[in-house]
Formats: structure tokens, sequence, C-alpha cells
């Protein structure tokens, strides 16, 4: 096998897949907002209501339609790159993905095409209603994916054919609901919420900067600001969870998410530290002991270690590269929790009525809708490259598939090159595209009056 | 209830499904495919507008019934999914970049205040390319592409292997009958100067059209991996079938295009699609890629290891069945809601 491809085409899908977890996350945020927004103008008629959800279905055209260019190469990758991943596992993996494109993803798309252009043709119960299927459209297409993806993380519900070899499904349920899926599901929509919730914040502190449509801007501040805070002060909560469950079921993952080594009683907690792989070693600031009262609330559980033989029984003495996960969990829960701290004051500044004259204030709370976009990254870079060297982790009676199992045979080096080389070009201009247009539509103003031409 | 454990049952519905969804994608993204490849010529904003106005609130869902095609591959014979995209990669990546492009060129002119011209050239170009390339690869595992007993692309042979008289003449066939189906579209949607000149065009669309599929026809009578000797009924029927389709829709576009009777014209292009669908289907079934390197590497829908076990397929029919329906009402509706004429002056967009 060519270590090239190999390493080409790993770059290639981990530019393209993070690359586009820019986009959905802020989707389904939005989503959730207009659904909020919609549900209040039903009830109360405010035309304030209405203006709000028209801005936030206005950012949404642009960062659907990002993040639909950015997702399709995804699918067709694991028929280009991944042949052999999709011959195993295709029984089970592009069923999932064709249900995600049949069942949600149409939905989504239909009714966001309604949400843009449909106001005005039709009762506003039914425009509602739209509001509501994007929003499941979204929501569900998230279950799929993210069901996919923990199944790649604990593949439960499955076993190999001992003639052939051949994956075979056993539970349909229980490969949907492996352990992983509901936490990690909650996990990343809570997370969505979150950052589509800080980047309407930041909309809002630019209108009271400016001093454009204060009231309106108020509004916005309330309803966004406090999904914003409710979210960030749950997302611990849920991950503190996962890490849990990670302990059980990928223990080897959660060893090196925490730098342990040695297998102890009383194991310590790293607020900050460095991984050296090569002497095994974990220094830093620590508190004894934390880490077991984490797991049990108990200081003397025993915490696996990566030397331990038992902890890595299952994927054959295989480990991640553990300093990368170490930190990258630990920039993770630090963006995030700077993120909680600085929605926590502005709300009480909000509140107290003085947030709107502090300027400089106002330019920290725009700038902190970027924290969660670099929190979702690394907790989804954790989560990734922690069940490495593995596409299928090893869990229950599935032994576990290696990337190098499941390359494409036979890809020549030009192939991928080229791909690696035009998709990026594409991402290149869609990223242009979303940093020049999307702080122009935010500065066109809530009620979009302040455009500067060139709308029908 | 035997149909139902009968692997060759679902086996049988997946071929149908999938050129079902490849119909559905070529006839409902093959009208703003058609009308992409001519923003540029337009005279004037508000034409572009107009034009793009039609297309807007319905072309991510058109464009869908490519994504879904391409997964139902991958869900039911994933062995034809991975050699075939790793076979094409090259082409694929063509297509894809274009494919990602579209709806970013829509956010970008909408949004753009200076010059548009990169943005509407590089619209047509990925109007043109995505059904030239489709029509390549389906012209390829028609006329035969070099899987070997891998069911692999055997690697001594290039990725310019697609390429044939053959499958070139079936990618500008596409090409031309997305023309034809645009310009159908445009008359309805539409009234005033671009309608017009979308009427005074189709005559020489058609003859386009009409030439390019006798040449795929008569090609294809001299392929080796569709002719074999024998006379299969199959192809026979089905060729009766698209020939009444075609050649009737070819009528009927070119009977009602410069009357009032736009629904028709629109109806009757969709004719010459459904036709061409129905050839395919009948040259082609039961196999989908034809191997260049002999007859007994022909990917075939059932041949032992190409298709999932028959847990998936029931499964991924049975979800399949019910979200089409579900989709189908939902996709009228949303139609019914657009239907009418369009401007540049409607404000579709905020």
């Amino acid at each position: 096998m060519d270590g090239l491809v190999l390493l080409l085409s790993r770059v290639q899908f981990g530019l393209e897949a993070g690359l586009h977890f820019i986009f959905p996350p802020t989707t389904l945020g939005l989503a959730f907002f207009i659904l909020l927004v919609e549900s209040a103008y039903l009830f109360t008629k405010k035309e304030e209501f209405k203006k709000l959800s028209n801005f936030a279905i206005r950012l949404l055209t642009l960062v659907f339609a990002l993040g639909v260019a950015t997702g399709l190469p995804l699918p067709f990758a694991f028929g280009m790159n991944w042949a052999e991943f999709s011959k195993h596992a295709g029984s089970y993996f592009g069923v999932q993905l064709a249900v995600e494109a049949t069942v949600a993803f149409t939905l989504e798309s239909v009714f966001i095409g309604v949400l843009f252009f449909g106001r005005d043709k039709m009762k506003p119960v039914w425009y509602w209603l739209s509001a509501v299927f994007v929003f499941l459209g979204s929501h569900v297409s998230a279950l799929i994916i993210i069901m996919a993806n923990s199944w790649m993380q604990t593949p439960a519900g499955v076993h190999l054919d001992a003639a052939t070899g051949k994956l075979i499904m056993d539970s349909f349920w229980a490969v949907n609901f492996n352990p992983s899926t509901l936490l990690r599901f909650l996990h990343t929509i809570t997370g969505a919420w979150m950052t589509a919730a800080f980047l309407l914040v930041a909309a809002a502190a630019w209108h009271f900067k400016h001093e454009r449509e204060v009231p309106l801007a108020k509004t916005l501040m309330l309803w966004a600001g406090s999904v914003a805070l409710v979210a960030a002060i749950a997302m611990p909560l849920i991950g503190h969870a996962s890490t849990l469950e990670i302990e059980k079921t990928q223990p080897a993952k959660g060893a090196a998410m925490e730098g342990i080594y040695e297998t102890q009683k009383n194991a310590p907690l790293y607020f900050f530290g460095w991984v050296d792989e090569a002497t095994k070693t974990t220094s830093g600031f620590s508190v004894p002991g934390m880490l077991s009262w984490f797991y049990t609330f108990d200081t003397n559980f025993e915490v696996k270690g990566l030397n331990d033989p038992a902890l890595l029984a299952k994927t054959g003495g295989q480990i991640p590269p553990v300093n990368a996960i170490f930190q990258s969990f630990r920039l993770m829960v630090l963006t995030g929790t700077t993120a909680l701290g600085v929605i926590l004051l502005a709300m009480i500044f909000f509140w107290k009525d003085t947030l709107i004259r502090k300027k400089k204030s106002l330019n920290v709370v725009i700038w902190t809708s970027v924290l969660p976009y670099v929190s979702l990254l690394s907790g989804w870079f954790t989560a990734e490259v922690g069940r490495q060297p593995f596409i299928i982790y090893p869990f229950d009676n599935y032994p576990g598939m290696v990337l190098q199992q499941a390359i494409t045979q036979n890809q020549s080096e030009g192939n991928v090159w080229f791909s690696l080389i035009f998709f990026n070009l594409v991402y290149v201009v869609v990223y242009i595209v979303f940093f020049r247009f999307l702080p122009k539509m935010i500065k066109a103003g809530i009620s979009g009056g302040h455009s500067e031409g060139g709308k029908a | 209830m035997d149909f139902f454990n009968n692997i060759a049952f679902w086996q049988t519905l997946w071929f149908l499904l999938i050129g079902a969804a490849l119909f559905l994608f070529i006839w409902l993204d093959g009208f703003d495919l058609g009308i992409g490849m001519n923003l540029p010529f337009l005279k004037d904003e508000h034409q572009k507008r107009g034009v793009l106005n039609t297309m807007w609130p319905v072309w991510d869902g058109n464009e869908l019934y490519g994504l879904i095609g391409g997964g139902a591959i991958f869900a039911t014979f994933p062995v034809v999914f991975a050699g075939l995209l790793s076979g094409l990669y090259p082409w694929l990546v063509v297509v894809l970049v274009f494919i990602m492009l579209r709806p970013v060129v829509f956010e970008a002119w909408n949004n753009e205040t200076g010059n548009k011209a990169f943005w509407e050239w590089t619209f047509a170009a990925a109007s043109f390319t995505i059904p030239f390339v489709a029509g390549v690869a389906i012209g390829g595992t028609i006329a035969g592409l070099p899987y070997n007993a891998k069911m692999e692309w055997d690697p001594a042979n290039g990725f310019w292997e697609v390429l044939s008289p053959f499958s070139v003449t079936m990618g500008l066939a596409v090409v031309s009958v997305c023309w034809v189906h645009g310009s159908t579209y445009v008359i309805k949607k539409m009234v005033g100067p671009v309608a017009e000149d979308a009427r005074k065009n189709l005559p020489l669309q058609l003859v386009l059209a009409a030439v390019l599929l006798v040449a795929v026809v008569a090609q294809s009578l001299f392929l080796p991996s569709i002719f074999d000797g024998a006379v299969h009924p199959l192809y026979v029927i089905g060729l009766v079938i698209a020939l009444v389709l075609v050649l009737g829709g070819l009528a009927v576009v070119f009977l009602n295009y410069k009357k009032d009777k736009e629904t028709l014209a629109f109806i009757g292009s969709s004719s010459i699609i459904a036709g061409a669908f129905v050839l395919i289907g009948a040259i082609q079934f039961p196999t989908m890629v034809h191997s260049s390197l002999g007859a007994q590497f022909d990917l075939t829908i059932f041949k032992e290891g190409v298709s999932n076990p028959l847990n998936s397929l029931q499964f991924i029919g049975i979800a399949a069945v019910i979200a089409l329906a579900i989709t189908a009402v939902y996709t009228i509706l949303v139609f019914r809601i657009f239907k009418g004429k369009v401007d540049h002056k409607t404000n579709l967009h905020y």
C-alpha cells in the first residue's frame, strides 16, 4: 500500500470534514433560533419577532448554501478514497447516508426554500410549520450522521461472518443507538445551538456598538443571549457525561485525553501540560485525585493508563497520538469555558442595561463568537484522532478496522493530489464568500434596511 | 409474501429506484443546468435575475436527487459505488468541484455589488460540465469500463478509458437535452424578452438534440457490450417505448413551443428525458457497469457480493419508499406555492 496515498487521503478527508463542520452547527443553531422567534411571532404577532426571524433566515441562506457546497464531497469520498471501507461497511454505512439524504436532508432543503421565499405566499401557521420542518429536518439529519459517526467509535450490533469475513448487522437499533450515540448527539447539538447563538449575540453587540436599531438589537440580545447562556452552562455537564462514557467504552482514547500512562488510584487531572510520548510522561499543572473523583466521585477509583496491557487488549496495543488529543481536548474546554464566562458577564451587564454603552466590552462579545467554533473543531479533532489508527474502533464483537485496510487499493497519487488541490481551491472560494458576505449581511442591519444595493 | 424474502426482488427494485432517482435528477435539475448555460449570454442584469429567480426556490431540492441516486448505490450496491467512484476519480473531482460551486455562485451573485461576470461564467461552466460528465460516465458504464475479477478498475488502465466516441456523444446528448429542457422551462415560467429568445432558439436546440440522440442510438448498435449476437426481448421492448417517448416528446415540443401551450412543451421535453432513461435501463438490466475486459467481469445486480445482504436491502427499501412518498407530497405542495410566472421584479430573495 502506497503510504503517500493514505496520507493525502487522510489530509483531504480531514480538511473537507473540518472545513464543512463550521457550517452545519451554525445551520442547526439558526434553525432552532428561527423556530423560537417564529413561535413567538405566531402567538404575539409582534413585528419585531418577524424581523428577527427574517434576519436569521438571511444568514441561514448563506450558511446553508455553503454547508451544502462543503459537504458534497464527503459522501463521495467514501467511494473515491475509502473504497474498501465502503465495501466492508456499506451494508450499514451506505444505508445510513441514504436514509439521511432521503428522510432528513430533503425535508430541510425543500422547506429552507419555503422559509426563504414563501412568507407572503401562505398563512402564518403554515409558514410556522415550515420553520418546524426545517428544524426537524436539520436535527434528524444531524442525528443520523452522528449515529453513523458514533458507530465508528463504538460499533455495536454487528459481527464478522466467520467464513467470509463480511460485516453482518444483527440489529439496526443496536447499531444506531450504540453506546456513544445519544451523548454525542446531545453534546454536538448543544454546541451547535451555542455556536449560532454566539453569532447572533455578536450581531446584536455590533448593533449596540454602532447604535443601530437598538430596540430590535435588545430583543435579539435577550433571546440569543439566553440561548447562548443556557447552552454554555449545559455544555460542561453533557461533556462530562461524555467523558464518563469514553472512559468505559473507549478507554485508550479516554486515557490519552487525560495524558494518563500508569494505571493508578488517586489519578490526577491536568489543567494544562505537555505529554512527552517518547518517555511516556505527562507534566504540567495538575490536581491529584481529581480525575478519579470526576469519574466516580471517589479519589480511590483506579484509572487505567496507556501502559496497562489490559487497557490495550482490544486495540492490539495500538494507541492514538497522545499529546495531540491531550492538547485539543484542553483547547475545547478552555475555549468553551471562556465563552461561558463572557456570555455570563455580558448578560449580567445587559440585565443592568449598561452593556450597550461599554464599547470595549462589546468588542470582546463580538470576537467571542469565534470561540465556540474553535471549541467545536477541537472537540471533533479529539474524537476522531482519538480513534486512530482505526477507522472503525474495536468494540464488543467487532475487531476493528485500521485505515490501511480501508483505503482504496491501487489509487494513483496523481488522482489524490488532483482532488486535494481542486477541492481546497473551492474551499478557498467558499471561505472568501463566507468572510466577505457574512459581515456584510450583519452590517446591512437586522431589518435589512442598510443594504448597499445589489438586491432585488 | 414470498417476494419480501427474495433478494432478487429487492435487487431489481433498487435497480429501478436508482434509475428513477437519476431520472429525477436529470429531469428536475436538467432545466436548471439548461438555463444556467445561457446565463452569461443574457442581455442585462434584469434578464439574469429573472432567469435565476425561476430556479432559486427549487434548484437545491432538484440537485438533491443526484445525491440520492449516488447514496442509493452506496446503500444497496456498495461494491459498484466503491468501484465506480474510485475508478472515475478525476472525473468525479471535476463534477464535484462544479456542483460545490453552484450554491456558492448563487449566494455570491446575489450579494456581489461589483462585476458579476466571473460568477456568471463559473455558473455556465458548471451547468455545461455537470451534465456532460454525467453523460460520459453513463456512456462509459454502457460501453464498458476496465473492471477486473476483483470488481475494481484494473490498475493497468488510465482514467481516460471512459472516453470513447460513444460516451462523448452521450455526454453531448445529455447536454443538448438539458438545453432544450431549460428553454421549455423558461418559456413556461417567464414572459418577455428572455422567453421570446428561448422560443427563437428552440428549433436549433431541438435539431441538435435529435441529431445527437440518433448518433447515440446508432453507435449503440455496434457496441459489443450490448449486442452479443442474440436480440434480447427486453431491449426491443425498451427501444419501442423509448422511441415513442423521445420522438413523441420532440414532436410535442416542436408543435407547441410557439403557442401559449407552454406546459405541453415542458411535458414534451420531459418525455424525451424519460424515454432516454427507459432505453438506458432496458439496455443495461441487470448490469450496472459493463466491463471492457470481458463480459464475465460485468457488475450485475444479481452477482454474488455486489449487493448488500437482504436485511440491509429490506431496511433501506422500506425506509426509502416511505420517505419518498412523503417527499413527493411536500415537494408537489411546495412547487404549487411557487407556481406561476416569474420576472426580475419578483422579490424572491430578501
